[in-house]
């Protein structure tokens, strides 16, 4: 049986690449991949001999929080994620497997081999990109560490999801086989909370960051805690080993948290079939319905009540219908209220500290930013309702009486304002925050108010600018972006994901460079340090990503109309 | 109302549509029969601007479907054999997303009875997730004449309906005809095309096999004078038929 396995695992990986391969013969995925291989060079060995010999990857202080976010990572799909994707199978996995005369570990077994190959390739897609100053160690080491570090983690996803199915099928007998991996993360976890918990009062009170910061390393590094969290540093450890010596000293641990996952695993096969049924049964409609829709079959089945409607006039710009319907769905699938969840949070807190606590609104001040960014980055990323999401209704939007611009456009905007709402509550609530502070402490009064003001402007620029890119990547090369809102996920499926983000976040560099650099004049030109230069500034940097983005959807436009339905399966 | 010209569709080496020419008026139906893999829904795709033909020309309602193509769409109605729905838009939703885009200015008094007529009055508010087979594809018929296109083209319409759903549909496309509509159907149910179609288009390999009306056929073809309309296709589209040129 494992013959059979292996010649199924072979001969689809060597047909997958063989597939891939071929498209390298379209001249604009000739041209990505070439650039793709000229980064990965560029990054891979040229970044390297720069670098200190066996310097470490992180600094010792951000090194010591990696297994805390690590933990908070396990905590996180042990209480919410019942991640079934983990437990998912292609339908023909299913036809083929389910009713051979294989055991559940057999089938098990098989999943988990699968797995391997695209653990691998984002293996060594993470050491190209991430893995820096570690020169002096070979770059299948590195590999190596890597995959091992995703393959535990990937196996501890999948030991979840099995657990989560063992409880809900079985109830409490089912948690009860659970009790020992239970008892294990929380042992971990609880330890952890006990060690930093003063270190963090005592951090929260120390004036100097630095100080404090230095209290609470020393927490993490020493004593019951880093006793607790051995598990998950010995695997970090082997990842991010610099040297030699480190990677061969870090490599029993993390064989044996490996091999500790994998024993649970495989022991917890007995609520395996069923669940992996139901997990497969979702995912092959997801999967038929992505495959049907480009044929012109019907869409994936959601369900429930459709809820509050947002009005649509019969007359006006035929474009808008697109736009309404992409917000409309996007309000329905919930991602509204995840984008602007976190601009209201803040306006509210904001408020309700306005006169009571000048530390929370300098906090908030600190914390909006990185919201900010976080939401400009993460959004593109599980929002998706644009066109990475309408091409699989390619043969019904083609027969719209649309340009293929004008499609384009509502299917960008449809992303971006949702977010630049998102993006405004959030200025808003920084504009609260700032207002509610002493003077010595506030930003000038000037910034805000440019800031203010333009921002409207600004964020749809910024925001159009970047789900341009997320829908150019999937106009011009649509059989390497993955299609709609569903996945397999989890660390497997990450290289694609990687390679997204990479190319994306170049490409709007390059398209906010003239941008910035006409920003800057106007604004220095203007006077520089006052409200009206900032607010012009500001504008006239937007006006030229605006012009940008124009040419960019028209070009875009033409691809969609040249696109047919057999280059996106 | 439907030209086309020397139609082509390559794809790399293979050809899956070879030169066809065929013209629909207004008031006509024109049934497009082959076997599995002759080429109609290459065809059809074509026709609606879903791809676009490696040569040859489409010209809907007067407008070259590749060089004006929100013009000759306007006018047009493609249904596909499986309904393509939004998951997240309802029955009335995909009335108005439609409204919109073609600009029916009277929509609120179309939708309505054209719900009622294809009984989905009571699902209006239903998401398609939540619709039976049937009821999707009588949504998409909807969707499909609520612009009163003048260029219907359909594939395998009748595909999930139930019996009444199927003489309502076949009365509809009737009528669709009668009030001037140029329509093509494509389908395997060669009852209904034999029923509905003013004109047949039998292609085979991608290339025309015959084209005309049933009787201008037989007439080309002396030996299947007097058989059926079955029997017409498999002598056509079966081994030891030769193309032949569209009269």
């Amino acid at each position: 049986m494992t013959h059979a396995f292996a010649y199924l695992i072979r001969t689809s990986t060597r047909n997958r690449i063989a597939a891939q391969a071929r498209r390298l013969r379209q001249p604009v995925y000739a041209m990505a991949a070439v650039c793709g291989l000229a980064y990965f060079w560029f990054v891979y060995f040229r970044r390297g001999a720069g670098a200190r010999a066996g310097a470490p990857v992180f600094s010792p202080e951000i090194g010591a929080f990696v297994p805390l976010v690590i933990l908070g990572y396990l905590a996180w799909i042990w209480l919410l994620g019942a991640d079934t994707s983990a437990l998912t199978f292609t339908p023909a996995e299913v036809s083929f497997l389910f009713p051979a005369p294989v055991t559940r570990r057999q089938i098990l077994g098989f999943k988990l081999a699968r797995g391997q190959v695209q653990v691998l390739l984002t293996a060594t897609l993470w050491v190209a990109l991430f893995h820096k100053g570690a020169e002096t160690l070979s770059p299948p080491l590195r590999v190596a560490g890597f995959w091992v570090f995703l393959s535990t983690l990937n196996l501890h996803r999948l030991g979840v999801a099995l657990g989560h199915a063992a409880s809900t099928s079985h109830g409490w007998r089912g948690v009860r086989r659970q009790a020992l991996p239970i008892a294990v993360l929380g042992t971990i976890a609880g330890v952890t909370i006990w060690g930093v918990w003063q270190p963090v009062i005592a951090a929260w009170a120390e004036p100097d960051a630095r100080a404090g910061l230095h209290g609470l390393v020393q927490a993490l590094q020493t004593g019951p805690v880093r006793t607790a969290l051995w598990p998950i540093r010995a695997t970090i450890e082997l990842a991010f080993a610099g040297t030699t010596v480190q990677w061969l000293t870090a490599l029993p641990g993390a064989l044996a948290v490996l091999g500790v996952n994998l024993f649970w695993v495989v022991r917890a096969d007995h609520a395996f079939e069923e669940s992996a049924a139901e997990a497969s049964a979702i995912h092959a409609r997801k999967m038929a319905a992505r495959r049907s829709r480009l044929a012109g079959e019907p869409a994936y089945r959601a369900t429930g009540r459709a809820g509050r409607t947002i009005p649509l006039t019969p007359q006006g710009s035929p474009w808008v219908a697109i736009l309404w319907k992409n917000v409309l769905s996007l309000t329905r699938s919930g991602g509204l209220r995840t984008l602007v969840a976190p601009g209201a949070l803040a306006i509210g807190i904001a408020l309700a500290c306005a006169g009571r606590s000048e530390v929370a609104e300098q906090f908030l001040l600190l914390v909006v930013p990185m919201i900010a960014l976080a939401l400009a980055f993460f959004a593109p990323m599980f929002t998706r309702n644009d066109l990475r999401t309408d091409l699989l209704q390619l043969p019904m939007l083609k027969t719209l009486p649309l340009g293929g611009g004008q499609i384009v456009m509502a299917q960008i905007l449809a992303g971006a304002l949702p977010v630049a709402v998102g993006h405004t509550l959030l200025v808003v609530a920084a504009v609260i925050a700032n207002n509610n502070i002493g003077s010595g402490e506030a930003a000038p009064r000037w910034v805000v108010s440019g800031l203010a003001a333009a921002s409207p402007v600004v964020l749809v620029a910024l925001n159009s600018a970047n789900f341009a890119m997320h829908n150019a990547m999937v106009l011009l090369f649509p059989s390497w972006v993955r299609l709609g809102s569903g996945g397999t996920g989890g660390v497997e499926s990450m290289g694609l994901g990687i390679l997204t983000f990479v190319a994306v976040a170049v490409a709007l560099l390059v398209l906010l460079i003239l941008p910035t650099a006409i920003g800057v004049g106007v604004y220095v030109g203007a006077g520089a340090q006052q409200l009206g230069a900032l607010v012009a500034g500001l504008c006239s940097a937007s006006v030229v990503v605006g012009g940008e983005l124009w040419l960019l959807v028209a070009a875009l436009g033409r691809a969609f109309e040249r696109i047919e339905p057999s280059h996106v399966a | 109302m439907i030209a086309v010209r020397q139609l082509r569709k390559h794809y790399g080496t293979f050809t899956a549509v070879n030169g066809i020419d065929f013209a629909v008026q207004p008031g006509e139906i024109l049934g497009l029969v082959g076997p599995n893999g002759a080429g109609k829904t290459t065809t059809l795709r074509c026709l609606s601007g879903i791809i676009a033909p490696s040569s040859g020309s489409v010209e809907i309602c007067g407008h070259d479907i590749q060089r004006h193509g929100v013009e000759a769409k306007r006018g047009l109605a493609f249904i596909p054999d499986e309904p393509a729905l939004f998951d997240y838009l309802t029955v009335e939703e995909h009335l108005r997303f439609v409204a919109r885009l073609y600009g029916v200015h009277d929509a609120e008094q179309r939708i309505a009875p054209l719900l009622g007529e294809l009984e989905l009055a009571e699902k209006r508010t239903t998401l398609p997730g939540e619709l039976s087979r049937g009821m999707r594809q009588k949504l998409a018929i909807a969707c499909g004449l609520l612009h009163d296109p003048k260029v219907l083209v359909l594939d395998e319409p009748l595909t999930g309906l139930d019996p009444g759903g199927m003489r309502r549909m076949r009365a509809t496309i009737g009528a669709r005809a009668a009030a001037g509509a140029a329509v093509i159907l494509s389908s395997h149910l060669l009852t209904l095309v034999e029923e509905l179609c003013t004109k047949l288009l039998v292609i085979r390999g991608g290339q025309c096999v015959a084209y005309g009306t049933l009787p201008q056929i037989v007439e080309a073809h002396p030996a299947l004078h007097g058989v059926s309309l079955e029997a017409v296709f498999l002598a056509l589209t079966g081994d030891g038929a030769s193309p032949v040129s569209s009269p």
